[in-house]
């Protein structure tokens, strides 16, 4: 019988790494980002619950795994800790989503759209190539990582499931 | 940062909220044209990281009413109802029974605007009376989602300055239909303090 590979949770501002078979999931994105390194040499896989663009606007300097820029970063010395090597990572992004309209944008409103912009931003700083994308729409999603192939499950509520 | 809040706070802000909660409850009687009983609401304060669990899972399809406040705090308020809540809202509203997962017509999405409108209002103006400072609500926006997909923009208001929001659970009811309805209110930690302060106990 085969058995089901452990999965880890990643919760809003988190990040976790595994090694396969183990499955990395994150429940119920919205205008959040889930940023997900792999690198297939190794079959290690990385995930990141972004939820802010920037560290550089806001208060808290805590966690820097809150923010794309400082948590992406973050992610890829995690990885390096286990072996994985920054130019064998490729990246896979979802979320992003603007989850109400309203009349009159405000910024707050397109964090979604930022937060996807800030990730692709410093993906390619370091050179991280984005391979696959599920971003934007006004819908939220789930997304598991599974360490054994890089695949990316995408669920949604109402607007399908994917394999990414 | 830390935010903190005095046993003192809490109960003053639990007395308010089970006041603003009354008025609601009554604004919600007349919508509906009969009587509603409410129970007495629960105050927490909550990690930012357990908020999706307790509104029953991150992957929970919810139902939520946003408004922006403007005014002397400004701040976000989210109306989440779950969807048993929101088809035994809608039976009563218009006599329909609604499946589990089915898609809600426009005029089902406006009336629970109103709703949640009328709700936050109420709760809102006896807040407005007690602290004497001035909330605006603009015009509700509406989404059917993912319970962690809905509340993750609200707690990005917050994200920046704290990992710690103030939750407000109500239960209405209407015999023995059970609404259960969360107001979800995250004026950042500064603003919090003004609350308190009008409130007199700012430093308590």
């Amino acid at each position: 019988m085969m058995q089901s590979p452990q999965v880890t949770q990643v919760g809003m501002a988190q990040l976790a790494t595994a090694l396969a078979p183990h499955v990395l999931k994150t429940l119920g994105l919205g205008s959040c980002v889930g940023v997900c390194l792999y690198d297939a040499r190794l079959r290690i896989g990385g995930m990141v619950h972004i939820m802010l663009p920037e560290m550089a606007l806001y208060q808290d300097k805590n966690n820097a795994s809150k923010y794309a820029d400082t948590g992406i970063p973050l992610l890829v010395r995690e990885m390096g800790r286990l072996g994985c090597v920054s130019s064998r990572l490729t990246a896979k992004l979802a979320g992003g989503a603007q989850m109400f309209a309203f009349a009159g944008q405000s910024d707050l409103m397109r964090i979604g759209t930022r937060n996807v912009d800030a990730a692709r931003l410093a993906l390619h700083q370091l050179a991280i190539p984005v391979v696959a994308e599920h971003v934007g729409g006004n819908f939220g999603r789930t997304i598991e990582l599974s360490c054994e192939t890089g695949a990316l499950g995408v669920r949604t509520i109402g607007h399908g499931s994917f394999t990414i | 940062m830390v935010n903190d809040y005095s046993p003192l706070q809490l109960d003053v802000i639990r007395e308010v909220t089970n006041i603003g909660c009354g008025n609601a409850a009554t604004a919600l009687s007349k919508v509906l044209n009969k009587r509603v009983d409410m129970e007495v609401p629960s105050v927490q304060l909550l990690q930012l990281a357990d908020v999706p669990d307790t509104l029953g899972g991150a992957e929970q399809p919810m139902v939520a009413i946003m408004f922006q406040i403007t005014g002397d705090i400004p701040c976000s308020i989210l109306f989440m109802l779950d969807q048993s809540s929101v088809n035994r809202m809608l039976s009563i509203l218009f006599g329909v029974n609604k499946a589990m997962g089915e898609q809600l017509t426009p005029i089902e999405q406006s009336a629970l605007m109103e709703v949640g409108n009328i709700l936050s209002s109420a709760y809102l103006g006896s807040l407005s009376e007690f602290t004497r400072l001035a909330f605006q609500l603009s015009v509700p926006a509406f989404a059917m989602d993912m319970a962690g997909a809905i509340i993750d923009i609200a707690l990005l208001q917050m994200g920046g300055f704290s990992d710690t929001v103030l939750i407000i659970e109500n239960t209405f009811r209407d015999g023995e239909d059970l609404v259960k309805a969360n107001f979800l209110m995250l004026p950042d930690p500064a603003l919090m303090d003004r609350i308190f302060t009008a409130l007199g106990v700012g430093n308590a």
